[in-house]
């Protein structure tokens, strides 16, 4: 106990504090530019820590990761420009309400459900991370693709009106995720000779190309037709958060803090699949269903408190395991590395006074978030006040380029375009969006997850009733699958 | 007429005499690192990058172009001008082993080669609670159930498995996972009873959290003798890793040796070794850029025959 109040204490000195207030804001300012995102803030951060002490250098890092998640939801509410594949869901509610002149309301709600959810994680890996990264452990291929199966049955309710243009987009997002190396034979598929593709798509050139390159289009196209199709932000007393509305998303915000704690803890699943299913969630047990994708407080509740939980309950694999969950976490590992931090079962003795240093900096973070978060609403809803005319061809400029620097140059950028075009006659005809960009994010996991267990499974068939949990996670999905099916029927014919 | 001609001549003359007046670099020179940002083989570029920006006096611009483990950045330095102001930065494998798979269009004579900096240690990793402690052990396990499952990471450690299952006449269950990370899980979590790791595998075996059974790069581990290496064990084979500089083919012979000559100093620098041997737990060697284009002709000439053996 006294080593830990030591360690808190040293890492409440001023250059700590600096370090992380310095990480917080390159994390917000980088990862709210179109196209860029958090765990590009990350690389670029990475270099400028060399010279500081490990505390102050992990403490900036988590600060950056911190400040990157809540900026990039600033991009998808103001401009529905997602950096990563979970903010996609940040923009379906958030944008809408942005839209109709209370971007400050829709970004006031993101950053204290995010700084809610990012908390109560943190306060799960501070108190629990050894027992709980055992228990993670337990989760091998088996079992993670069972809870991917049914995941995917729960988020099927988010395919809009029709659920079989919900499928059918989905299952094209799962085929466009099979570009890249077979995972066995190590043989191209639908690479077409692209070492490029070799590694499959790049994600966040195909999220921005298929979600914010046609809306801006529109946009454009909107502002041809009316001068005046953007709404005047109303005055400051309506675009404001009110706290009984605030107290109202207790719900949502503690369900999407808990679903993202869990997925975080197990590692390979993910932000995406969190938001997601935090989304669809709220979506089944909301009072007003049909409000969700217009613009309901609800949704960006339940989005970003699951999407900011992920990255605290994401250190628990990566320090008593060294496994990271995310390509952020992924980043985090390298950056221990070079400052000496080895993770695994033995960091917390080893590394004591580091790790407990890295928990209250991480507190920090978050006081940080919530401040500079605060003071950058103003300035940040702000932009919506631009004429179209501006903002939207800059947005495009800054589209490419980040996915220019962020994704690997000219070939990213021409894959953003064409599916841009994609995302256009997706949006005509009225397909989700939404469902495709889940497609293409779980397929691979479900594929890799699928194709172990059967090698696993393959020579020794009897051993699948060692995965009682896995059985009944595979039981349970066509019973929720019907259920889902139901409430569908009956809200269509109420 | 004629006056202009000459002048023509002159200034032509002029301009591509001025490479050899002037001392390279006399600009910022752009590393491309065929990896993503933050790993261990992009920590090591960068620490390298800044060494020899003291070296060489001038800027290095990192860029990180990661990708079929270091065959993206390597096209992309094949179409780079061989002027020396872009070099890349792979791994031996990416030159050795990759072309053998067909996949790709290039061979390591399509480059030229500066230096080699450091080398990689990777050893197949066991749970804590495996039946087994040593690499015999692993084996009789093997035989006696009938097979055992292994993680694989890469296809270079999948080829040298399947290359062992044949001499050994055992059943391997070939469990593919993406990137270390993938591969320490199942191991960690016993969901496999092998696993192909890179050197972080030794802090998590001094910690008791696995057992190190076999090494795969030929060097061994020094610093834990009682670990085997597969030639050790009787195989023919094994995986050597080290970090490679490279250039465009028909690079400037006078830039290549500066840049050879910069990193054969940048390794010597304490960051540099504290990094490759306290943290990345790799080990020092440095190969100039003549050696580095021998000794990975030597490695394709090997890896061709154990390609060879498992295609009988």
């Amino acid at each position: 106990m006294d080593l830990i109040l030591t360690a808190i204490w040293n890492a409440l000195s001023l250059w700590t504090l600096l370090s992380v207030a310095g990480g917080v804001l390159i994390g917000i300012v980088i990862g709210a530019i179109p196209g860029l995102n958090a765990p590009m803030a990350i690389a670029v951060a990475i270099p400028l820590t060399f010279a500081m002490s490990p505390l102050s250098a992990i403490g900036m890092l988590v600060g950056v990761m911190k400040g990157g998640g809540f900026g990039g939801a600033v991009g998808a509410i103001l401009l529905n420009t997602p950096g990563e594949p979970h903010s996609a869901a940040t923009t379906l509610d958030g944008h809408p309400l942005a839209k109709s002149g209370k971007p400050r309301k829709a970004l006031q709600t993101a950053l204290y459900s995010s700084v809610v959810g990012d908390s109560c994680s943190d306060l799960v890996l501070i108190l629990l991370a050894p027992v709980l990264a055992i228990y993670a452990l337990k989760a091998g291929p088996v079992e993670l693709a069972a809870i991917l199966i049914l995941s995917l049955t729960l988020v099927a309710s988010l395919s809009g009106r029709s659920l079989a243009k919900g499928i059918f987009a989905a299952a094209l997002g799962a085929l466009l995720a099979t570009v890249g190396l077979d995972l066995e034979t190590g043989n191209p598929r639908f690479a077409f000779g692209y070492i490029e593709l070799y590694d499959g798509l790049p994600l966040a050139a195909v999220a921005i190309g298929v979600l914010a390159v046609p809306e801006i289009i529109l946009r454009l196209q909107d502002g041809r037709q009316a001068k005046t199709a953007r709404p005047d932000a109303t005055s400051d007393g309506e675009d404001r958060l009110a706290l009984s509305e605030f107290k109202r998303l207790g719900k949502p915000i503690f369900r999407g803090a808990g679903i993202g704690t869990a997925i975080g803890a197990l590692p390979g699943l993910g932000t995406t699949l969190a938001a997601f299913l935090s989304y669809a969630a709220t979506q089944r047990f909301s009072k007003q269903p049909e409000k969700l994708g217009t613009g309901a407080l609800e949704g960006i509740a339940a989005t970003e408190s699951a999407n900011s939980a992920v990255s605290g309950a994401n250190l628990i694999p990566l320090l008593t395991l060294g496994i990271p969950g995310n390509l952020t976490a992924a980043l985090l590992v390298g950056a221990f590395l070079i400052h000496g931090v080895t993770p695994g079962p033995m960091i917390f003795e080893r590394n004591a006074e580091l790790v407990y240093g890295l928990f209250a900096a991480m507190i920090m973070a978050n006081v940080m978030v919530l401040l500079i978060g605060s003071l950058g609403l103003r300035v940040f809803a702000l932009i919506v006040k631009v004429p179209p005319h501006v903002v939207y061809p800059s947005v495009l400029l800054l589209c490419v380029v980040g996915i220019y620097v962020s994704q690997g140059g000219f070939f990213a950028v021409w894959l953003m375009l064409i599916f841009a075009v994609l995302g256009f006659v997706m949006i005509k005809m009225e397909i989700s969006v939404v469902c495709f960009i889940i497609g293409l994010v779980l397929g691979p996991m479900i594929e890799l997850s699928i194709r172990q267990s059967v090698i696993l499974l393959g020579r020794n068939p009897v051993a699948i009733f060692d995965h009682v949990f896995a059985l009944c996670l595979v039981v349970a999905t066509p019973i929720v699958a019907w259920i889902l099916i139901r409430d569908r029927a009956r809200l269509s014919d109420g | 007429m004629h006056f202009m001609k000459h002048l023509i001549a002159g200034a032509a003359a002029l301009v591509m005499a001025t490479p050899a007046f002037a001392e390279f670099p006399d600009k910022s020179v752009t590393l491309v690192v065929g990896f993503r940002a933050g790993g261990g083989s992009d920590a090591a570029a960068r620490i390298l990058a800044a060494e020899m920006e003291t070296q060489l006096g001038q800027k290095i611009i990192v860029e990180n172009k990661g990708g079929g483990g270091g065959a993206v950045a390597t096209q992309y330095i094949r179409s780079q001008p061989a002027d020396g102001y872009t070099i890349g930065f792979a791994v031996a494998t990416t030159f050795a082993f990759t072309p053998l798979t067909g996949r790709v269009d290039f061979t390591a004579d399509d480059v030229d080669f500066i230096a080699t900096t450091h080398g990689y240690r990777t050893v197949y990793a066991a749970p804590k609670e495996a039946p087994f402690d040593d690499w015999a052990g692993m084996i009789a396990t093997a035989k006696d159930r009938g097979w055992i499952n292994y993680a694989s990471i890469i296809p270079l450690d999948r080829a040298i498995m399947q290359y062992i299952g044949k001499k050994e006449d055992i059943a391997v269950n070939i469990v593919p996972t993406r990137g270390g990370a993938g591969a320490r899980q199942a191991v960690l979590g016993g969901h496999v009873d092998l696993g192909f790791s890179g050197s972080n595998a030794l802090p998590m075996m001094e910690d008791g959290a696995l057992k190190v059974i076999a090494a795969l790069n030929p060097e061994g581990i020094a610093e834990h003798a009682q670990i085997p290496t597969l030639g050790g064990l009787g195989y023919d084979v094994a995986a050597s890793e080290a970090a490679v500089f490279f250039g465009p083919k028909g690079m400037d012979p006078a830039a290549r040796d500066r840049l050879e000559a910069a990193l054969a100093e940048a390794v010597k620098s304490e960051t540099f070794r504290d990094f490759v041997n306290n943290k990345f737990r790799g080990f020092e060697t440095f190969r100039s850029g003549a050696d580095t284009a021998a000794s990975i002709a030597a490695d394709t000439q090997a890896y061709e025959g154990l390609m060879a053996v498992i295609a009988e």
